[in-house]
């Protein structure tokens, strides 16, 4: 729905160790397959027909956007496989822009017909008559930052149930503490054409692959629950060697650590980020850079382009093009290929994330970051894998240094209110830190601060590295995306528990 | 040959189909939705998103192995296809303990479309009681300006049909309004909102009622501060208090029970909160969203007390987790559409009306919060952990009335412990969302601050 909401969303969570996040143990270096099309997308010429329906009242840009996607879900639980679903959907999504105007409209076929009567739909969001000539549509060439090396086969079912079931089998072997396993797949492989009125054609197929485990341990009547997942856009070859055991593993072993818990403190002390805590930044810098909460004068980094927003540590990107990260994209939904965009140098803002109407408002270009759920919503500006740059300090050494305070190793989510600034994330594994030591852990603490402020509070930055595969939620519409840093210090936050 | 268009005959071909091909079992949800967005700026129609939808969910099952497809495309997809799909991934699956449930046959009348008018009003007439409602915001002293100002409706049909003669139909309507505005104060900016989801548009509060709560949200924040940690009576607002039950659900589940992660599981019959509570799930109510007189299996829906005077009465079940728990017949498996599993959830869950007036509960705190907004207090949530934590800024009530607003806060505390302290509630119950509770108060709980 448009709108209902500006409270934007990240759920999901991960904390890989380094290991598990390089993207470069994935990609041998044999051969580099890009996924095939097989999709049969209409041509140039029923875009041209469909594109001008749709710039029949007037306007100033018009695109068609076409999606095919097959997907796959698997859940198991209590060592059963209790979810077993194969999906396809085909469709197009309408839009024309007239200055600050947008009409919409989406027909869940290919057929010319039903798209040609969507874009007299979106048409209707203006009211002269007839305008912009179209240019000759024509491919645009573009990077291409995921490849696929074993085939995504969303109707296949014995590969998913075995792999499923070792993920299950390596979580249970951790500890007869560990009471239940649940595991959930999720795989698709999207098939997309856009088409817009500068006559720029575009064509991408996107992988992705999903796994989350969620563990229960027991014991002495206390129940904790640990998590991991990972997700990359590449074939099944993200999930080869012993990777499902380490995942369910990892998801364990956070599990039986967490029984130990004690209650969260309360009150203002610094806290220690591992590497991979990235949600952080995605909540309480990146949904202010967006240049729709810009524009709107929704955000607390409007007007603030040159100005200091974060202590000198701070080096922070938007990284459509990190190789087969879960954010990754080729080209954007908008036809715009992807782009590495700086977004704090050095704690400087130096810019926003544009789409096509937010550049064309803010006489800029766009950066890529123009994208959508599916063929069901015009594109908004969203992130892709934001990722703060790592410093020089060892990890270890940051821990050392801090007297008392929290060691934050894990993240359930967070949320922002872009408009106040105010951001909070959930802990699901932490620690208390004592006299420079990773003590007790703790439980049921969210972490909440008031973006610049909190940025200007990170006063050390490490040299390690993880990503945090996520779903972002903004406007009711979810995209993958993905939130990356080093281990990293603030030097004062307020942390919610309850004791 | 095209598929039928009516969604019962195409539900009841998919699983004639699926027979065909060689399943055992079968059923198949088909929904075909009228969707409409509209954001409203400035008096004017900004974003208009429309379009008609169908898709087809078929679930099979060999033996005991089952599996789903869906699709939209059915021309690119047919039904024929689909079902041999989905065939042969159940057969490709090891037989699971326990077998896929299929409702039994029996006629379940849907209820009437609560909205049957609702394509017939105007998309000019619907984006005036928006504008509407951005002029009531504007006109509240404080609010620099509206930030959105959107419409949701849907308006669907929903077919459910299996193989064992179980053949339903029910329109389902949600309309959905969301206003936020901004206040703005000495380079502070604060935003506050109303949002709303209903059967019908009588059911909706007038624009100017709907747009001066969503300012007042936003200007009551001004000039917010900063205070110390401390441990003082709590006051959850209607647009607060629902986020306590949404975590309760999780729990409430009876798959969660059975497989041993619910902090519940060994508490049925047990005191779990204080005496004047009454929590229901209730998806037979006439002002609900989620009204439906059968749920996302086919079963019939009934009210239900889940803490009825303070003790745990019952545990939500679809049919497998009911069979189980002693407690036949399911009635809370949500399916919200095709391409989604069912799953156990709530539907229209309400925290059940006292008798005290908002106004009386402040009177009645010498000192404490009164919170208007909440964030992140879904992200912990899950049914093994009973911690409730969030950010949160509102009220600062000193001597028994609204003293200053504050922000940059944390509230925390056991989320049973929360429940067993609730020691007034209010008779401000107004069921515009699917969770709902009228004003209640919590006797302490942990805040932190600076």
């Amino acid at each position: 729905m448009a709108a209902i909401s500006r409270r934007t969303f990240l759920k999901g969570a991960c904390v890989t160790a380094a290991s598990l996040s390089a993207p470069a143990l994935l990609r041998s270096a044999g051969a580099q397959l890009r996924p095939k099309a097989t999709e049969e997308f209409p041509g140039p010429e029923a875009f041209g027909r469909i594109l001008t329906q749709a710039l029949s009242r007037g306007g100033d840009y018009a695109d068609l956007y076409l999606e095919a996607e097959s997907s796959a879900q698997v859940t198991l639980a209590d060592g059963q496989i209790r979810t077993m679903e194969f999906g396809m959907s085909r469709g197009g999504g309408v839009r024309t822009v007239i200055g600050d105007r947008v009409g919409y409209a989406y027909a869940e076929t290919f057929e010319i017909a039903p798209l040609y009567e969507a874009a007299g739909t979106a048409a209707a969001i203006a009211s002269s008559t007839g305008g912009l000539v179209l240019p000759t549509l024509a491919p645009i060439q573009f990077p291409h930052h995921m490849t696929i090396q074993e085939a995504i086969q969303c109707d296949q079912v014995a590969s998913k149930v075995a792999l499923l079931q070792r993920v299950d089998r390596a979580a249970r072997a951790v500890s007869p503490a560990v009471q239940q396993v649940v595991i959930g797949y999720d795989e698709s492989l999207r098939q997309i054409m856009i088409g817009n009125s500068e006559g720029e054609l575009a064509r991408d197929v996107l992988p992705l692959i999903y796994l989350r485990v969620t563990v229960t341990a027991a014991r002495d009547g206390r129940t904790a629950e640990g998590m991991h997942r990972v997700s990359q856009r590449a074939g099944m070859e993200q999930l080869a060697g012993e990777m499902p055991e380490q995942v369910g593993r990892l998801a364990a072993e956070r599990a039986v650590r967490m029984l130990e818990a004690v209650p969260a403190p309360t009150g203002e002390m610094p806290v220690v980020i591992a590497a991979g805590g990235g949600v952080m930044f995605h909540e309480a810098v990146g949904h202010g850079l967006e240049a729709d909460a810009v524009i709107r004068d929704a955000s607390v980094f409007a007007g603030r382009v040159g100005q200091k927003v974060a202590s000198d540590l701070v080096t922070l990107y938007d990284d459509g093009t990190m190789p087969s990260a879960r954010g990754t994209i080729n080209v954007d939904d908008e036809a715009t290929p992807a782009a590495k965009t700086l977004l704090i140098e050095r704690g400087v803002l130096r810019g926003y994330l544009q789409n096509r109407r937010t550049a064309r408002r803010m006489r800029t270009t766009s950066t890529g970051n123009g994208r959508r759920q599916s063929f069901r919503s015009p594109a908004l500006v969203r992130m892709t894998n934001t990722n703060l740059t790592p410093g020089a300090e060892a990890s270890e050494e940051i821990l050392r240094a801090t007297p008392n305070g929290i060691y934050a190793v894990y993240f359930g989510g967070g949320e922002v209110d872009t408009i106040s600034g105010q951001f909070t994330f959930g802990l699901n594994e932490a620690y208390r830190i004592e006299n420079g030591r990773v003590t007790a852990p703790i439980r049921g603490a969210n972490l909440v601060g008031s973006g610049i402020q909190v940025l200007e509070r990170i006063d050390r930055v490490g040299s390690d590295f993880a990503t945090w595969p996520g779903t972002c939620g903004k406007d009711d519409q979810w995209v993958p995306v993905s939130s990356g840093c080093p281990t990293l210090r603030i030097s004062k936050i307020t942390v919610g528990g309850t004791a | 040959m095209a598929p039928p268009k009516d969604p019962v005959s195409l539900a009841q071909l998919a699983v004639d189909l699926a027979l065909k091909v060689g399943v055992d079992a079968a059923d198949a949800f088909v929904v075909h939705d009228s969707h409409l967005d509209l954001e409203v700026r400035g008096g004017a129609i900004e974003t208009l998103n429309r379009a008609v939808s169908r898709g087809l969910g078929l679930r099979v099952s060999l033996g005991k192995r089952t599996a789903t497809a869906h699709t939209t495309d059915l021309d690119a997809y047919p039904l024929t296809r689909l079902a041999t799909t989905a065939r042969d991934m159940a057969r490709a699956l090891p037989e699971p303990e326990e077998p896929a449930r299929y409702a039994p046959a029996q006629a379940i009348e849907a209820f009437p479309h609560p909205d049957p008018d609702l394509q017939s009003e105007t998309i000019e007439a619907k984006a005036q009681r928006l504008a509407a409602v951005e002029q009531a915001m504007l006109s509240v002293p404080g609010l620099t300006r509206a930030s959105s100002v959107g419409w949701s409706e849907h308006d669907a049909e929903v077919a459910l049909v299996n193989s064992r003669g179980l053949s339903l139909y029910a329109p389902v309507c949600r309309v959905e309004i969301g206003a936020e505005g901004i206040a703005e104060r000495d380079g502070e900016s604060y935003s506050g909102g109303y949002h709303a989801a209903v059967p019908a548009r009588r059911a909706l509060p007038g624009p100017a009622e709907m747009g001066r709560r969503a300012a007042s949200r936003a200007v009551e924040l001004l000039g917010a501060r900063a205070i110390p940690s401390t441990q003082v009576p709590v006051i959850f607002t209607p647009q607060t208090g629902w986020a306590l039950l949404a975590c309760l659900t999780e729990a409430l589940r009876g798959d969660n029970v059975l497989q041993g992660r619910s902090y519940l599981a060994d508490r049925m019959g047990q005191t779990i909160a204080a005496p004047a509570v009454t929590i229901r799930d209730n998806p037979q109510l006439t002002r609900g969203v989620l009204r439906n007189a059968f749920d996302g299996e086919g079963s019939p829906t009934r009210d239900l007390a889940l803490v009825q005077a303070g003790r745990l009465q019952s545990f939500l079940c679809d049919l497998a987790a009911g069979a189980k728990l002693g407690v036949p017949g399911g009635g809370n498996a949500v399916r919200p559409s095709y391409d989604s599993r069912t799953e156990i959830g709530s539907s229209n869950l309400y925290l059940e009306p006292g008798a005290d007036t908002p106004e009386a509960i402040v009177q009645a705190t010498p000192r404490g919060l009164l919170v208007t907004q909440l964030s992140g207090w879904w992200v912990g949530r899950s049914s093994t952990e009973d911690t409730f934590s969030s950010a949160a800024m509102g009220i600062w009530i000193e001597n028994g009335a609204r003293a200053y607003p504050v922000r940059g806060i944390t509230i925390g505390g056991n989320l049973l412990t929360m429940l067993q302290g609730i020691d007034r509630i209010g008779n401000d119950l107004e069921l515009l969302n699917e969770t709902s509770t009228p004003t209640f108060r919590v006797a302490e709980m942990a805040i932190s601050g600076t």
